[in-house]
């Protein structure tokens, strides 16, 4: 574009520049990184995070949390172990934890304090059982990536991020390379004429953010100037997508591995900053052996897949995961060789900033939570006296090792614990 | 394509006849503005805000210019909060020491849990020893009470007690209340032709006609209502009704392959896949056919009951499934009951011998979508009529710690209060579903429901054991006529107009924002229950809630004529839909607009998957069933091309229409310029009118949108035209291909002889283009 005839052409027809900036997201407040904010996202070169849901109740006993006695499926002798973790025979276990046991810990003991699929996913998700806060995938990218295009990828059922970032759906893949080049008439080939001339999409674009800046400045309920400023918030990111286009590996066969390479692309593009995948049919209320080892392995497999993905793609070292589900199941089978909801589960954190190759929280052998003495993390001596772990303490310790805590958002969803114990540290 | 909907089996039909356009005109000639019956509109406390919306049941009760005071208002302010809350609740709640008595108090996660302790107090205030009522008599420990004295006798707390008595014996329900007109209060909203014209689109997809325009123009809210009438009778709002249950229900998951077709008894209907004995070249056609026919009969029955101008309540109590002759093929229906046996839009109401019908309950489809397995013995099925038809998310009241360690009881879900606090409400409506197996079919059960279970009903309905065989169908006629039925129509039709979902009461009062999510809550509520009233005394028309809505501030505000303190703000955080357009909005106001869909090759890209329906935030009811409600940065590209590729389609085909015909550019030509007053006026002229025409705007002439607009073209013109005389390199006068004036975009027809355009030696084509594209991915088009 000739920047000098576009700079005439604005001043003389009265479109001007400088458009006012705009302001932070409304209807949250500018709740966004604080202290730890980038002054430009595009260098921000944090975490990789991405959480991974077993949707409808794993049950720990089959992997990390194993307990031969409550279990037809295998024996005393059959619990394996990689490093310090101990854990079921569950096909792609040994595979996952033999390569990462150095950076992972299992989470053991954790009380979801629900039975129901809702309130137990926005727990996992969010640390805070009742309703109103993000999921830490949209906590974190809406703090310190909010304008990138794909900054919070979600295929996951509790995707709530207040306002914070917009998550995006995976759709067609074969469409992101037109998505790239919204201006081309025929987006896959570089040397294509363009809708209009390069000058007249800019004044568009200038016409348009002064526009949109005028009535974020003019209207005042907040639904309307939030709406105003993510599009304008979208907008700004959108360009980052050609990255994408240079990165996107050929689709695996498996539609949950897709999934995984779409998230570490995002990320190597710098377009995206976090994500949540998530593997449904876990809710196993008859025929529980066979159908949740079944579904544990295929978890296991895209956990696996995702480590690699993010080995081949060269983020492997700023990959930053959590494993959990809506909580765990009964220690009894039912009639139906199902087991039920139990609210009793177990969470696995895995990556960059984890203390790993060790087991955390503890359960009897009952698969009832074992109150912890805060200070040691052991069995309180008197049980009266110790401490519930609960997804909150799993929560608060990933904030940190996200370079959470302390930010504006950290302070807007607060995670209310009465200790300080880190499961995670 | 005109859906037929034959209710001849129907003998209780209303005779209110479809007042449409001109006949609606002349009826609202007929009717003048008295037809107006107020509806949701709250009376400014200054008395000053112009509507009637204190009719309903005369003048607020005010009496001697004091102001009035809510029953349930007084309850909760002066009794529930201060008093029963802080000193009774602690014993008597369900799982307290009391729980045995007959004052047992829900908490605040119950939901209703004021109208449910009221009316608790209510019964016990009745009882009276000696002509005092057992509610001073308790507290008071005057008689026996196992908590002792909680309130003196004479005090203020008895006092209060002693004035709800009182109210009780005759209750006041203000018309209005002072508390939600304030909330309501120094809001801008739409006026009423804006709001014709975002109600018009939301319902039916289209812009007003000018007629519709005039009709609210003359004669304002009364206008808009019966304008709204004929809209409602309109084949694309049946579309649009559907989509907002379907967004609800999710039963259109089923309308992939023939995933429908096998959730039919196949032992009832053996015919079920009639079409496998077609020749093969037939089969797929037929086969699909049949699928969409049973995977919309939940959705088709409740259009039929809305077509019919049924009560609404027949959604859940019609003895009758809806079919058209594809399944009625698999039903073993016979064909002669259809006008064409070929026409897949001819529907009719059907009911099966010995199978008891509850509504949209029973259909195959609906029982699959919501499974049950022997453990979960229709619990899941519960919960989804509570959630769709009752307004209850029962798995809030899970949303409260459980302890799963002090579970030991024999039978938990019956004794314990962890776990019964969510079963007391589900487990007796899941019995309900007892005649229904885990696959959806019909299997009356030969023991009778469990008898560890609370026995089938709902509240304190009970279904008689005689009734089991066809308990669900005995049970929908009570369950319809609780007023949470009504508010959870209420709510449908509110997140289908606006996307939004109805306010939740705030259970963390220590919450920051406590205050305020609670004072909207009210509001809405408040709101949101007179439309409920006004519903169910109009015998649950459907269209008269939706009629009260688009009226409502929840769907008319637009922004504050006072700067917003930030817990004014915080208050008002959830006013105004400002909602993001889903693929399915966003594809009907671009046609509604220009005039030509979004389409490639036959395809309409918002709503294929192939292109971006599901990048756009669209839903396939399966594994996909929210819809995306922020805009992200791969959406903002999806609109960036479509402002781009629209304007380049329709720009240049506009102007090869006559001025008359055409929909973006009827006051200017390609010829005129600026820099004459003929040109310069032309030009401001139409920029005018692409705003009202894609944004709705109504703008002054010198607005400073419009000199924004004219500046965008004009710029564009000049650089062009420089470009065009650049004798090193010349741009071209002719259109690019895909812009040019050639094909009707809709049918693919050549443009009337001699109108083609497809030269543009002026440039004003595609500065023309630059100011659609331009408005084309605007917020407000982007929006509503």
């Amino acid at each position: 574009m000739d920047r000098r005839r576009f700079l005439e052409l604005a001043s003389v027809t009265g479109l001007g520049l400088a458009a006012a900036p705009l302001l932070g997201r409304a209807g949250t407040g500018d709740r966004r990184g604080g202290d730890h904010a980038v002054a430009d996202e595009d260098d921000y070169q944090g975490p990789l995070f991405v959480q991974v849901q077993a949707h409808g109740g794993w049950d720990p006993t089959l992997l990390c949390d194993p307990k031969p006695g409550l279990n037809n499926s295998y024996g005393e002798g059959d619990v394996r172990t990689a490093g310090n973790l101990q854990y079921a025979p569950v096909g792609g276990a040994a595979a996952l934890f033999d390569a990462h046991y150095g950076h992972t810990v299992f989470i053991n003991g954790v009380d979801t304090s629900t039975n129901a699929h809702d309130a137990g996913q926005r727990f996992c998700a969010s640390g805070r059982l009742g309703e109103g806060h993000p999921c830490i995938a949209g906590l974190y990218a809406g703090a310190f990536a909010p304008s990138r295009p794909m900054s919070f990828l979600s295929f996951g059922p509790y995707d709530r991020t207040s306002g914070l970032v917009a998550p995006t759906r995976n759709g067609n893949p074969d469409m992101l390379a037109e998505l790239a080049h919204p201006d081309r008439m025929s987006a896959a080939d570089p040397a294509s004429p363009t809708y209009h001339s390069e000058t007249a999409h800019a004044l568009i674009r200038l016409a348009r953010d002064k526009r949109s800046a005028h009535a974020a400045e003019t209207l005042m309920l907040p639904r309307y100037r939030h709406a105003i400023e993510s599009l304008q918030t979208a907008r700004a990111g959108s360009a980052g997508l050609t990255r994408l286009e240079e990165v996107l590996p050929e689709p695996d066969a498996n539609a949950l591995h897709r999934q995984a390479q779409l998230v570490v692309a995002a990320y190597k593009a710098g377009v995206g900053v976090a994500g949540n995948l998530f593997h449904s049919n876990f809710d196993t209320h008859s025929n529980h052996d066979a159908e949740q080892s079944a579904r544990m392995s295929e978890l296991l497999g895209l956990v696996k897949f995702l480590w690699d993905e993010a080995e081949r793609q060269g983020v492997a070292d700023r990959l930053v995961v959590l494993i959990c589900s809506d909580f765990g199941r009964t220690p009894q089978y039912n009639g139906n060789m199902g087991k039920d909801h139990w609210s009793i589960t177990s969470m696995i954190a895995m990556g960059a900033g984890i203390h790993g190759n060790r087991m955390a929280g503890l359960t009897d052998g009952g698969h009832n939570t074992v109150p912890l003495d805060p200070a040691t993390g052991m069995a309180a001596a008197d049980p009266a006296a110790g401490i519930k772990l609960t997804p909150a303490h799993v929560h608060r310790g990933l904030r940190r090792v996200l370079g959470l805590s302390g930010t504006a958002v950290d302070d807007a969803f607060p995670i209310a614990l009465d200790d300080d114990y880190d499961p995670l540290a | 394509m005109p859906q037929r909907d034959h209710s001849r089996s129907i003998t209780a039909c209303r005779s209110v006849a479809a007042a449409t356009g001109p006949l609606a005109l002349a009826l609202l000639g007929v009717l003048g503005g008295g037809c107006y019956d107020g509806g949701p509109a709250h009376a400014d406390p200054a008395g000053d805000d112009g509507n009637d919306g204190a009719a309903e049941g005369g003048p607020p009760e005010l009496g001697g210019g004091e102001v009035c005071v809510d029953i349930d208002n007084f309850f909760r302010d002066e009794v529930w909060s201060p008093l029963l809350k802080e000193k009774c609740f602690a014993c008597h709640n369900p799982n307290g020491v009391a729980r045995n008595t007959d004052l047992v108090l829900q908490g605040t996660d119950f939901p209703g849990y004021l109208d449910v302790n009221l009316q608790t107090v209510a019964n016990l205030a009745q009882l009276e020893i000696d002509g005092t009522s057992l509610l001073l008599l308790k507290p008071s420990a005057a008689v026996e009470h196992g908590g002792g004295k909680q309130v003196e006798e004479g005090g203020d707390e008895y006092d209060r007690l002693a004035q709800l008595i009182e109210r009780l014996r005759a209750p006041v329900h203000c018309v209005d209340d002072a508390d939600v007109a304030a909330f309501y209060a120094h809001l801008d909203l739409l006026d009423e032709q804006q709001t014709l014209r975002k109600a018009v689109f939301m319902l039916a997809g289209r812009m007003p006609s000018q007629a519709e325009i005039d009709g609210v123009e003359a004669f304002g809210m009364s206008g808009l209502d019966i304008v709204l009438e004929g809209v409602m009778r309109e084949e694309a709002f049946y579309v649009r009704l559907r989509e907002i249950y379907n967004d609800l229900l999710h039963t259109d998951a089923f309308l992939a392959g023939d995933d429908a077709i096998a959730t039919v008894d196949a032992e009832r209907f053996p015919n079920a896949r009639w079409f496998d004995q077609l020749p093969d070249d037939q089969q797929g056609a037929a086969r699909n056919a049949t699928n969409d026919a049973i995977a919309r009969e939940p959705l088709k029955l409740i259009e039929h009951i809305v077509r019919n101008d049924l009560p609404f309540t027949m959604i859940l109590t019609a003895n009758y499934t809806m079919v058209n002759p594809f399944s009625a093929r698999s039903y073993d229906v016979p064909l002669s009951n259809f006008a064409d046996p070929n026409d897949a839009n001819e529907w009719i109401p059907v009911g099966f011998a010995d199978f008891p019908h509850a509504g949209l309950l029973t259909t195959s489809v609906f029982l699959n979508r919501y499974p049950t397995t022997p453990t979960n013995r229709n619990r899941a099925r519960s919960r989804a009529v509570f959630k769709f038809f009752l307004g209850t998310d029962v798995l809030r009241l899970a949303a409260r710690p459980i302890d799963v360690t002090a579970i030991e009881d024999f039978n938990p879900t019956l004794y314990n209060p962890n776990c019964n606090v969510c079963h007391d409400n589900v487990d007796p409506l899941a019995g309900a579903f007892q005649g229904w197996d885990e696959t959806g079919r019909y299997r009356p059960m030969d023991g009778g429901w469990y008898t560890d279970m609370r026995p089938p009903g709902l509240d304190d309905v009970a279904i008689p054991f005689e009734q089991s065989p066809r308990a669900l169908q005995w049970l929908t006629p009570w369950l319809v006529r609780d007023r949470k039925f009504a508010t959870a129509v209420v709510y449908a039709m509110f997140q289908g107009l606006t996307g939004q979902e109805p306010l939740v009461e705030p259970l963390d009062e220590d919450a920051p924002d406590y205050l305020a999510r609670i004072k909207a809550f009210r509001a809405q509520d408040y709101s949101f229950g007179r439309i409920a009233d006004a519903f169910m005394k109009h015998d649950h028309d459907l269209r008269v809630v939706i009629r009260e809505l688009v009226k409502t501030e929840w769907f008319r505000a637009v922004d504050s004529d006072l700067p917003l303190s930030p817990e004014r703000a915080s208050e008002l955080a959830d006013m105004g839909s400002a909602r993001l357009l889903s693929p399915e909005l966003l594809h009907r106001r671009i046609a509604a607009t220009t005039g030509a869909p979004w389409r490639r090759a036959g395809t309409d890209v918002l709503l294929s998957a192939d292109y971006f329906k599901f990048f756009y935030g669209g839903i396939d009811s399966a594994s996909v069933t929210t819809r995306l409600t922020e805009m992200n940065g791969v959406m903002a590209n999806i609109a960036e091309r479509m402002a781009n590729e629209v304007a380049c389609t329709v720009t240049a085909w506009d102007f090869t229409k006559s001025p008359a015909d055409r929909l973006l550019f009827p006051l200017v030509e390609p010829s005129d310029l600026p820099g004459t007053p003929a040109g310069d006026e032309a030009i401001r002229a139409n920029v005018l009118h692409l705003h009202d025409r894609l944004l709705g705007e109504q703008l002054e002439d010198d607005d400073r949108e419009i000199d924004r607009s004219v500046a965008l073209f004009k710029a564009v013109l000049a650089d062009g035209r420089a470009r065009m005389q650049d004798t090193a390199n010349p741009m071209s006068p002719s259109l690019p291909g895909a812009c040019q004036g050639l094909l009707d975009p809709n049918t693919g027809a050549p443009v009337a002889e001699g109108t083609a355009i497809t030269e543009d030696p002026d440039y004003t084509v595609r500065a023309w283009m630059a100011v659609v594209t331009y408005l084309l991915g605007d917020h407000r088009f982007l929006y509503e």
